[in-house]
């Protein structure tokens, strides 16, 4: 049977049409009905002219037609590019561009956005999910029909393992985020891995945490259906209250949950765990950032029923490393990132791209079966990451430079150090530090732009910028500056203060100094307690 | 600091609070009012919803607890009211005190 994501579901719904495939907010879809709808939304798409190949771009808030859409897609022998419901338009408007989406999947609440996107980006020629007016430029096909279209089989349109499945975006340096093309194959790879490492069962309820345009989705949703498991859809009011979501964890019965640490952290400070029953947990995954081990310790102590662990990875490679925490056992020092998957090839190599002796730090190559295709319409950034190394039989085999600088522990698993360039996390989200500076230089009252990261208390970073304003016209207030930063960056790249210098403090090289601008914040932020 | 002893009137807690999301936690443009739903991630992101529940401990003298973090609390600026008198008719102030 070929692998293809899109088929996940037709054999869940064979093996257990009755489970539900998602809950949310007491709404449940079972496999059966999520099956008969994305067949429904496929065939739509494909009456609509949807080629093989074509992109749908989904722009949806979290609930359950974000499935139905994602299957729908797939199942219409189309690319899916899921969009960050938290995008600001004009973010939105590039992803559509770049990817040359010809249908966009969205919903009512967004009509007035979808209109002010297809005014900029005119190239889309059907949009599903709203009704159809006068003012829209294109044909729309609302919800309910593709409901009325709900079908037992796929449109029957040929795919193969190799074909797109999925573009999805994340932090770019210039402005444009990066476009990451991964094929069924190289998402099933990831998928069964995962389904077979976590032990997935149909019993299990798995939650998603992450926004549905991020790796860590395909966790929830894909390698959830692989077992026909349940999703949990967790929605943006839960996750803004900690108490709320850990009563929601117990009374779903939630058993296995994938998040950034910092999720976790603010669960475990402010979750009312004590006063929770979270029994059926039995796995807590996390990835995108170290977890600080005192927060990490207490969560532990918290959840005594749940294995811990870590993985790493990123959008271009998936999970290709893992570290699970030893059962009831303290975990002492840094937290490693573990061994690579039976998916996976790590390799430590120096800038020549040679080998380094095990123990020596150099940067984290990855080659499997996850990593992505490439970056979309990106022929120059491809030949820089994706880079070759010679093979037996006079081959070569293709490795993803990570840009993570790594090292092989004594005991065989793998460290990170550090980033070869200037990505940061904050709160797990990934930001290109350029990219938030490109932002402020955007705008023509800023002259000079530095931004960096301090702690945030919480065991990850915040985001601070310092700014020169340009000499002429009527200076900005740093309210001001923010609101129209709004309109550029997405929420987690946006700067959490922004200080207004007369002059940025620079190296006797010339270069703004970090240092200075760091200690600068810490100065404040004593200050102000 | 907002500390007095009676337990303020819900209009009273209802203007400081929108007053503090206008001023400092709203997209330009953007406007809210005693029942608009504030979790929805349509209006504030998790960083401000943090933000907004720190303004609401110190404007009100109340201690936050864990099992205060929930939706029935900040859902809106009319919860919020509720709840900050509740509190602070159920605790004394001196309790709360930092």
């Amino acid at each position: 049977m070929p692998r293809l994501l899109n088929r996940i579901i037709e054999d869940a719904a064979l093996r257990g049409p009755d489970t539900p495939a998602v809950r949310c907010d007491g709404v449940a879809l079972t496999y059966e009905e999520l099956a008969r709808r994305a067949n429904g939304l496929a065939r739509v798409l494909v009456a609509t002219g949807l080629a093989r190949g074509d992109r749908v771009a989904v722009w949806l808030g979290k609930g359950p037609d974000v499935p139905v859409s994602f299957y729908g897609a797939l199942a219409a022998g189309g690319a899916l590019v899921p969009i960050d419901p938290r995008s600001p338009l004009e973010q939105v408007v590039g992803i559509l561009r770049a990817t040359g989406a010809t249908h966009l999947v969205s919903e009512p609440d967004r009509r007035e956005l979808v209109g002010k996107a297809l005014a900029a980006w005119p190239d889309v020629t059907h949009v599903i999910g709203l009704d159809m007016d006068d003012e829209m430029p294109v044909p729309c096909v609302p919800w309910t029909t593709v409901r009325e279209e709900a079908a037992d089989a796929p449109p029957g349109v040929p795919v193969i393992e190799l074909d797109p499945a999925y573009i999805l975006h994340t932090s770019g340096s210039t402005g444009v985020p990066k476009l990451i093309l991964h094929t069924h194959y190289s998402a099933m790879s990831f998928v069964e891995w995962a389904a077979s490492e976590y032990g997935l069962t149909s019993e299990d309820r798995i939650t998603n945490h992450s926004s549905h345009h991020t790796c860590f989705a395909t966790f929830d949703y894909y390698a959830a259906a692989r077992a026909g498991a349940t999703t949990v859809i967790l929605t943006p009011a839960v996750l803004m209250m900690p108490a709320s979501l850990s009563a929601h964890i117990e009374r779903e019965r939630v058993s296995v949950w994938y998040s950034v640490p910092a999720a976790l952290v603010q669960l475990s400070l402010r979750g009312d765990l004590e006063a929770r029953d979270l029994r059926s947990l039995r796995w807590v995954l996390f990835a995108g950032e170290t977890f600080p081990g005192r927060h990490l310790q207490r969560l532990r102590q918290q959840i005594p029923s749940a294995r811990f662990s870590h993985v790493y990875g990123s959008t271009e490679v998936n999970v290709c490393t893992c570290y699970h925490l030893p059962q009831s056992e303290a975990v002492t020092g840094p937290l490693p990132i573990g061994r690579a998957c039976s998916t996976a090839r790590t390799l430590v190599v120096d800038e020549g791209l040679q080998p380094v002796p095990d123990g020596e730090m150099g940067e984290l190559l990855i080659r499997g079966a996850t990593v992505m295709s490439g970056y979309w319409n990106d022929a120059e950034r491809n030949r820089h990451v994706l880079v070759r190394r010679p093979a037996a039989g006079g081959l070569e085999d293709v490795y993803f430079r990570t840009g993570d600088r790594a090292r092989v522990r004594p005991d065989g698993n793998l460290a990170f150090v550090a980033r070869t360039d200037r990505q940061v996390k904050v709160r797990g989200h990934r930001v290109e530090l350029e990219e938030v500076e490109g932002a402020l230089l955007s705008l023509t009252a800023v002259d000079e732009a530095a931004v960096f990261t301090v702690p945030d208390g919480e065991g990850s970073s915040a985001l601070r910028a310092a700014v020169v304003l340009a000499a002429s016209g009527e200076p900005p207030t740093e309210r001001e500056l923010l609101d129209d930063l709004r309109t550029i960056l997405p929420p987690h790249a946006l700067p959490s203060e922004i200080t207004l210098l007369e002059s940025m403090p620079r190296t006797p090289t010339g270069k703004v100094d970090g240092r200075a601008l760091g200690a600068h914040a810490a100065a404040q932020a004593d200050d102000g307690e | 600091m907002g500390s007095e002893e009676r337990v303020p009137e819900a209009a009273e807690v209802e203007q400081r609070v929108l007053a503090y999301l206008q001023r400092e936690l709203l997209s330009p443009g953007a406007t809210v009012g005693g029942d608009t739903e504030l979790l929805s991630g349509a209006v504030l992101d998790s960083m401000s919803v943090l933000r907004l529940a720190a303004f609401v401990a110190q404007e009100f003298g109340i201690a936050l607890q864990p099992s205060d973090f929930t939706i029935d609390n900040f859902q809106s600026v009319s919860a919020i009211a509720q709840y900050v008198r509740r509190v602070r008719a159920a605790r004394a102030p001196e309790s709360s005190a930092r």
